[in-house]
């Protein structure tokens, strides 16, 4: 005996929003998202070119849009690498997903605000322009370059010392999450990642002027 | 310094920075215990807090993008001699120009963009005619537009009529505006985008920003349409804008508009920025407060969430305001005001203290906006709701309409409200203590199912809440059955399609289709329950009313007649089945069309007449003529297809296909599996057959967990006497004889076959059961008993695939007891090479009985 088949088919709706609006690589990031949640590490390290390459073409795009000498902030960017890349793929939302997203996402603008910073103080040292190429990408921390070489060198130091400490300061500052986000990220509570943040701005305030008498602990 | 010193330095530091700072000195003495090193470290590094937070301050991902101010302003653009620049954003810079003839000052848009191809250049001019073509005192004139050349490749640029003024928002406070005249303004600026979508042009960028009021009081929108005009790639309208501006916009963005699907935005999306425009004048504030979100989530909020009613902002606005508000506010456009107009009419009506058109929110929308609304926290089970709340309240809506009275608002009120309280009390409260221990949907559905049984239960008695409302009951009854029924729950389901049945027959009557359809959902599940005889009687009654009022072509009649075949041909009365199917088949075709699901369905029941028939070509072609429209049609998930791949993955497996059928039935399984869970008959289905098709290949190590796990489930879904319980011992059966294992097979077999004759006599597999045991016997030595049953299953069975093997045991047994002119009788229908496999029979060869 059957039955005949009368039920209709339950359409779940998109959830993440801005359905549409993802680019071909959206599965790929999504499969990849899911390969670091079921432990698979290699996978972040096929993420992050992609992440990386997203927000470099969207900060040329930018600079291609906007008006000369403004200035779009890496967080910003970010969120938009997001939208893009998983925006539009429901399984993406997924908070673990997010906390990998943003983990990713964070490294990424990390290297590309490094690597600009190094070609900036090239050409400066080289004497020649002092304008960077238009073609470069026109994001801005309110960090200067040597600032931010010396965070740069600051974080790798923290890494080795302390991972949590280490993934709260790129989620909080290149990732731009707030500590809210972040501890949704990391699957821990927002009181832990604001004492960590805490510590961590000090720590790295400390190495890079090497104040507080750096003797100790 | 080793790690574990530094983590514990900076517990203490983390410990420190937690308390005033008066405190601090007594905390770090206890802290560091004597180590006078460590304190005075701590200290050092609490002294560097404040450096290091402002050295380190997160980039704050809410800051607007300040203006620039271009010091390179052309002197010229195009034909206009640029004065000064009013304004520079996302989008590009605003400049105050001023033109010779006629002499007139304008504003110069110049988008910047990079180069812009000649290809969206032709569109821009394109679209800016279109826009140059709106005149209205409330729309800035867009005069001219073309593209100049700045060193940067060409810009494109649009000149329009300068509006000196302030935006709407700042207007009315500055001015101080009472809310009648902020009304009548909205109403004015609600006429202008009417006459514009009138035009064709949606705005797409509708905000206080871009709505002007000048000083003598005249709201002038701008940029109308520009958001369109502009870009050559609408997949990444949302992209491209600065995100400063996105943010800035993305309150004021409809639902649909959020998406990102520019397919789904029209001028209705619109009427929702010009709602959001009106939240805003009314209370001062925006629906949804998104500024510390993400973009995700402020996206799902507009999806999802319902802004805060107006009335509890301010009380004032309790009752026609807040529902025109709530009215250009609704998720779903077609819930919206379906053009401008239509809203400037409500505000007018308002203010002439006439009734608006809107109403208050129904029932109905509160269950869809519920459904909605949790729709992220309890997934497909919410859902799977919607499907039963929406049931409950049609249905009880038909008993109404059917049951007209000069009480029937009053009926209605009190449906409405007792559905309502069902819902929210009953159901809904029971899925949320599920939701948060995390079970599966099934289970979801199940326990929130049995807690609303439960409840209705309790109070449907006397002096309860049911008591003088029985159609209510009925319907919820009704809707509880049927989703037990989905569900595959039939004894569940049984006792509420009584009781609805019963109700309906003593409310509304015997003929009444609402009783009638109780009594059609009660049959099928008679059915399912192995009660085949009470079935048959139900089904029968059903089809002669229907057949009487509805006519035969009706879908509730010709649904009937397929249900009554369906009992037949499962009870082996092909005879009967066959003409049912076949006129069903002919009257849908000819009423509904082929790709009709309905129709579908039929087609495939006509193909399972051909396969029983032997003409297996014709069978396979339909099946895979039905799964093909059927996947096409209504998408590769839905469970009409899932069922037609079932179908098809068995037909070629009875044509010896194997290697087309296996990897079917694999995918038929994994994503009925996905889609209903491993325990839905969808699920069961194929993988009771793919367990037997291996038990017929010999294959029994991979049929026999399969058969086992099927076997288990359906004991325990349907009960030991359920047709398909049998069917699944049956199939277990067939893993047994595969394996070798003849007395146990032996013993299932003729226990199934007894169990099966004495309930329903005959059954459309019993003849495979018989073969089957007629088998083990044989194997067994038994010959006698073998020979019978093998005799018997054979003339329905000889078009089937398992025929050749009854042939070869009866060959077997007759050469077993010297009896070779027997034995050559039956060899001799043994198929040659040449017809093995998917051979055409006549379809008149009928078996001699």
């Amino acid at each position: 005996m059957r039955e005949s088949c009368g039920r209709d088919a339950t359409k779940f709706l998109n959830l993440a929003g801005f359905g549409g609006m993802g680019d071909a690589r959206s599965g790929q990031v999504t499969q990849l998202l899911e390969a670091i949640g079921n432990g698979h590490q290699a996978a972040a390290d096929e993420l992050l070119p992609l992440v990386y390459d997203s927000l470099r073409s969207l900060a040329r795009q930018k600079m291609a849009s906007e008006p000369p000498g403004h200035r779009c902030q890496p967080t910003s960017l970010v969120h938009e690498a997001y939208l893009r890349l998983v925006g539009n793929d429901p399984s993406a939302a997924h908070w673990e997903n997010l906390g990998h997203f943003y983990a990713a996402a964070a490294e990424a603008m990390r290297r590309i605000l490094v690597e600009r910073a190094r070609q900036r103080r090239q050409l400066k040292h080289g004497g020649g322009r002092e304008r960077v190429p238009l073609s470069d990408i026109q994001i801005e921390l309110d960090l200067g370059d040597d600032d931010l070489l010396a965070l740069d060198e600051a974080l790798k130091h923290l890494a080795d010392r302390d991972k949590q400490m280490y993934d709260v300061a790129m989620l909080r500052y290149f990732g731009g999450l707030s500590v809210d986000q972040v501890a949704e990220a990391m699957a821990t509570s927002p009181r832990t990642v604001d004492r960590t943040w805490r510590c961590a701005r000090i720590r790295l305030y400390e190495q890079i002027t090497g104040s507080g008498g750096n003797t100790g602990p | 310094m080793t790690d574990e010193s530094f983590s514990h330095a900076n517990e203490i530091l983390a410990e420190a920075l937690e308390r005033e700072p008066h405190e601090r000195p007594a905390f770090l003495r206890d802290a560091c215990a004597g180590d006078e090193k460590l304190r005075a470290r701590i200290e050092a590094l609490i002294a560097l807090d404040d450096k290091a937070a402002s050295f380190l301050e997160t980039p704050d991902i809410q800051a607007t993008i300040e203006p620039t101010t271009d010091a390179h302003a052309p002197a010229r653009i195009g034909r206009y001699e640029v004065l000064g620049i009013i304004a520079s954003g996302g989008m590009g810079t605003v400049y105050e120009a001023v033109q010779d003839h006629p002499h007139r000052l304008v504003a110069i848009k110049v988008l910047r963009r990079g180069a812009a191809s000649s290809k969206a250049m032709k569109r821009f001019r394109y679209e800016a005619e279109i826009l140059g073509r709106l005149r209205h005192a409330n729309i800035a004139q867009v005069y001219d537009a073309g593209s100049f050349d700045d060193g940067q490749g060409a810009q494109p640029y649009f000149a329009m009529e300068l509006v000196k003024g302030r935006s709407l928002i700042e207007y009315v406070q500055t001015k101080g505006l009472e809310i009648r005249p902020r009304l009548e303004l909205f109403a004015k600026v609600c006429d202008a985008v009417q006459y514009a979508h009138h035009k064709g042009v949606i705005h797409r960028d509708l905000k206080p920003d871009n709505i002007l009021v000048d000083d003598f009081g005249e709201p002038k929108i701008l940029d109308f349409g520009i958001a369109r005009a502009t870009d050559s790639d609408l997949q990444i309208t949302t992209l491209r804008t600065d995100i400063g501006q996105l943010i800035g916009t993305i309150p004021y963005m409809s639902p649909e508009q959020v998406t990102g699907d520019p397919q789904e935005l029209d001028m209705r999306s619109d009427v929702y920025s010009l709602g959001v425009v009106l939240y805003e004048l009314m209370c001062g504030r925006l629906p949804h407060d998104l500024k510390e979100r993400s973009i995700p989530e402020a996206v799902r909020i507009i999806r999802e969430v319902d802004p805060t009613p107006l009335s509890s902002i301010n009380r004032v606005y309790r009752g026609d305001v807040e529902t025109i508000v709530a009215k250009a506010l609704a998720k779903e456009k077609s819930r919206r005001y379906q053009s401008a107009a239509e809203l400037a009419t409500d505000v007018r009506h308002y203010l002439n203290d006439e009734p608006i058109e809107a109403r208050p929110a129904s029932t109905f929308y509160q269950l869809r906006k519920f459904t909605r609304r949790n729709r992220a926290l309890v997934g497909g089970v919410v859902v799977a709701f919607a499907a039963l709340l929406l049931g409950t309240v049609a249905a009880t809506w038909q008993a109404v309409e059917a049951n007209r009275s000069e009480k029937q608002a009053v009926i209605q009120a009190e449906i409405a409200e007792a559905v309502n309280d069902f819902l929210n009390q009953d159901l809904l409260a029971a899925a949320v203590p599920s939701v948060e221990l995390g079970k599966g949907i099934d289970v979801l559905m199940r326990d929130v199912l049995d807690a609303a049984a439960k409840r209705i239960d309790d109070t449907s008695g006397v002096g309860g809440r049911f008591q003088d409302k029985p159609l209510v009951e009925a319907s919820i009854r009704q809707t509880l059955g049927v989703t037990y029924r989905r569900l595959g729950e039939f004894a569940a389901a049984k006792p509420h399609l009584e009781r609805a049945r019963l109700l309906r027959r003593r409310e509304l009557g015997e003929e009444h289709l609402d009783t009638v359809g109780s009594t059609g959902d009660l049959a099928v599940v008679y059915g399912w329950l192995g009660r085949v005889g009470e079935a048959e009687s139900l089904h029968r009654e059903v089809l002669e009313i229907r057949t009487r009022v509805l006519g035969k072509e009706h879908p509730l009649t010709l649904g009937t007649m397929d249900q009554l075949a369906n009992m037949y041909w499962a009870t082996g009365r092909s005879e009967e089945s066959d003409p049912l199917y076949l006129e069903v088949l002919e009257i849908r075709t000819r009423v509904l069309g082929e790709e009709h699901r309905s129709t579908l369905i039929s087609m495939k029941d006509v193909a399972r007449l051909h396969e029983s028939h032997g003409r297996h070509r014709e069978a396979e072609l339909l099946y895979v003529k039905c799964y093909e429209i059927m996947k096409r049609v209504y998408g590769k998930d839905d469970p009409g297809t899932l069922v037609f791949m079932t179908d098809l993955a068995t037909s070629y497996a009875d044509l010896g296909r194997l290697d087309e059928a296996e990897p079917l039935f694999l995918e038929n399984i994994e994503t009925c599996k996905r889609i209903y869970g491993a325990e839905h008959p969808l699920t069961l289905w194929p993988m009771n057959n793919l367990a037997y098709i291996y038990a017929r290949e010999g294959q029994y190590e991979k049929g026999e967990p399969l058969a086992r796990r099927v076997l288990q489930t359906y004991r325990e879904k349907f009960g030991e006497s359920h047709g398909y319980t049998r069917m699944a011992q049956d199939t277990y059966g067939a893993v047994l004889l595969a394996a070798g294992r003849f007395e146990e097979a032996e013993a299932l077999f003729r226990r199934v076959i007894r169990a099966v004759e004495r309930i329903s006599g005959e059954s459309w597999n019993l003849p495979m059961i018989r073969s089957h045991h007629g088998m083990s016997l044989a194997e067994l030595g038994h010959y006698q008993e073998a020979e019978q049953l093998l005799l018997r299953a054979y003339p329905p069975m000889q078009y089937t695939r398992e025929a050749e093997e009854i042939i070869r045991y009866l060959v077997m047994i007759y050469e077993g007891w010297g009896k070779p002119e027997q034995a050559a009788e039956w060899r001799a229908k043994l198929p040659t090479e040449q017809d093995a496999v998917a051979s055409d029979r006549p379809a008149d060869d009928k078996p001699d009985e």
